[in-house]
């Protein structure tokens, strides 16, 4: 891996970073995709050779079903010429993109996506047992009951790894593997999501050993920490993490705020613990200017951290990175590019007459979206593309900006917004 | 500058051996301290699995031939990174054969080298393997310059592996390449 800056603004920077042979020009926006339509989705704009749309993020328990049949086409020998078609396609794809596979091993603490874990044969069987065994767990006793046993649990696991060099290291190697058989540019350790010092402790435990065990594959092992968004504002630990990466010698550092949303009200600490978050790393991007930092499921902070502090930045195709306890409905809600927030469908209508019967957006994609006349699943794939493409607009207007040296005009774009309040983050000098 | 003047491969080792052991006062003598890279615990290099291991370990005695352009032994090796001889001897052994490190021997020492700095390097793709690569360096080192053809192949996982390699003297690559060229000529006519 190496980072080469283009431009530099204050604390911003615009860089050329390169993956093994993939190169991509920060800051980039590398969406998350979570279902077979969505890589399809991605597929199609990256063929179109649509402008910073270079990258994908895949979380490991979500790989097999998303990317899973797609690479085992591309790796058998077709006669046929349709099949052979769609592997060479797929090939091009994967030739074009940075694929991520995210091991969110934080959904060990987090309920949600727990069945899929067991679900899967390719994964870990430490982590396969684990989960079957929270799930057995949670039917068998009170909600009260499982909740401290699962918190007293989910400590014991990781406690346990941490001391067992052999399960450990075997879990890294496993993960890895997998990893690499998903074709990612990027080695991500499987680390505990950091809600106590301890955790950060076995994080950056797990993150050293991981750097050896990448050794022997031809792909950059980053390091990586998950966060609870409780911890932004302990002092202890984020001390400790950046004291860490300072020291430490990874040259991609990949970060995740789990549920971060600085744009609710009542989140003024955090806003200002998230905004001293990005100033440290903007000063070590400036201090190891070879090194590079990413953020997952970063939500509507997306664009003051592109700006600020991290090179490759990414968030679910729709936009949202909450796990919902209930369903989504029919139509889902549009990004709005100059509001910066996702307007409901029933409000759409009107905008949509309001604007001469078009999307106020200038995307190609969108230009034949009829509003009154279209069905769910075409909304729903089409303003998944209008959401990524909008990223890629905002990362070519925040690299435009790098390069004339008007940084501060990210501040702008969000005073016009409906998340002004994200305008705190970016520094005025 | 006794070591400056060193020009043969014998000479290159007598040199690195007596700027190796310094004379203690008792008769004995101790190894000069080399170079490493930062090496995990042993415990935790046991710990890891056959396949991790192995490419760590490999990946560290590179480091460490690249750290220390004058040479190093096994021992010097095994006592900085607490790895037992046989495993050192073999991982080096194994770079020997790949050609990416050398060994000249001296009666019952033998000392490595990293085999060179890279002039200059271009890859050929295998026409038969879409995943096997030969690597064709220019490589400069003591000994002269030297043309090195490497294979290289791409495992399950896209990890490049050093399968194999060859190393000849640039002064004598076009009478090889004539050489080779007459073998498959006569292989063809036969």
């Amino acid at each position: 891996m190496s980072v080469s800056e283009i431009e530099r603004d204050r604390y911003a920077r615009a860089a050329t970073i390169t993956l093994g042979e993939k190169r991509i020009d920060s800051p980039h926006f590398l969406t998350r995709i979570s279902n077979p339509d969505e890589l399809r989705s991605l597929e199609q704009l990256v063929m179109e050779g649509s402008p910073r749309v270079q990258g994908c993020v895949v979380r490991l328990f979500d790989a097999k079903n998303v990317l899973g049949s797609s690479i085992a086409d591309m790796t058998q020998t077709r006669v046929d010429a349709l099949s052979k078609y769609v592997g060479s396609r797929f090939r091009e794809f994967l030739d074009k993109v940075t694929v991520v596979i995210d091991p969110a091993t934080e959904y060990l603490f987090y309920e949600h996506h727990l069945s899929k874990w067991v679900n899967d044969r390719a994964l870990p069987r430490l982590v396969t047992d684990y989960a079957r065994a929270r799930i057995n767990k949670k039917e068998r006793v009170d909600s009260y009951e499982y909740d401290n046993w699962k918190i007293a649990n989910h400590t014991l696991f990781w406690n346990k790894l941490s001391h067992d060099a052999a399960s450990r290291n075997r879990l890294i190697g496993e993960v890895f593997d997998l990893e690499l058989s998903y074709r990612s540019s990027l080695l991500l350790p499987p680390v505990p999501v950091i809600r106590t010092s301890r955790d950060l402790e076995i994080a950056i435990q797990f993150n050293e050993i991981a750097q050896a065990i990448s050794a022997g594959r031809n792909t950059e092992c980053a390091g990586y920490f998950i966060m609870q968004k409780g911890v932004l504002d302990d002092d202890g630990i984020i001390d400790t993490l950046f004291r860490y990466l300072s020291n430490s010698s990874q040259r991609m550092v990949v970060l995740k705020f789990k549920y971060l949303d600085l744009v609710k009200a009542g989140s003024v600490r955090q806003l200002i613990a998230y905004r001293n978050i990005l100033q440290q790393i903007s000063f070590l991007k400036e201090t190891f200017r070879d090194r590079a930092y990413m953020v997952l499921e970063n939500g509507y902070q997306v664009f003051p951290s592109a700006t600020v502090a991290f090179d490759l930045v990414s968030t679910h195709m729709t936009g949202f990175d909450k796990d919902s306890e209930f369903g989504h409905g029919e139509y889902g809600s549009w990004f709005d590019p100059e509001l910066m927030v996702h307007m409901p469908f029933k409000d759409m209508k009107e905008i949509y007459e309001n604007n001469q019967n078009r999307l106020p957006c200038a995307h190609d994609e969108c230009a034949d979206v009829d509003v009154n006349t279209i069905d769910a699943n075409s909304w729903n794939t089409s303003r998944r593309k209008h959401y990524v493409l909008t990223m890629g607009d905002y990362m070519t207007m925040i690299a435009n900006a790098i390069k004339t040296k008007r940084t501060d005009l990210a501040i702008d774009k969000l005073i016009n917004s409906d998340i002004s309040r994200l305008k705190k983050l970016i520094p005025r000098s | 500058m006794e070591q400056a003047l060193c020009a043969t491969s014998r000479c290159h080792i007598m040199c690195h051996i007596t700027s190796l052991m310094n004379w203690q006062g008792n008769g004995e003598y101790d190894m000069a301290v080399i170079q490493t890279p930062k090496v995990l615990p042993v415990k935790e290099v046991i710990s890891m699995r056959p396949q991790d291991r192995e490419h760590y370990i490999e990946k560290i005695m590179l480091k460490i031939l690249e750290m220390n352009p004058r040479g190093v032994t096994i021992p010097e090796i095994a006592s900085r990174t607490g790895f037992y001889r046989d495993t050192v001897a073999k991982h080096l052994d194994k770079l020997v054969a790949t050609r990416e490190g050398y060994r000249v021997v001296r009666g019952n020492v033998s000392v490595y080298y990293k085999n060179g700095q890279v002039v200059h390097a271009t890859d050929v793709k295998d026409a038969s393997s879409p995943n096997r690569t030969y690597s064709f360096y220019q490589l400069e080192n003591d000994d002269g310059r030297f043309v090195y053809v490497q294979e290289k192949e791409l495992d399950e996982f896209r990890a490049v592996t050093v399968k194999g390699g060859i190393m000849v003297d640039a002064r004598y690559a076009l009478q090889f390449l004539k050489e080779f060229q007459d073998f498959l000529l006569k292989e063809e006519g036969d």
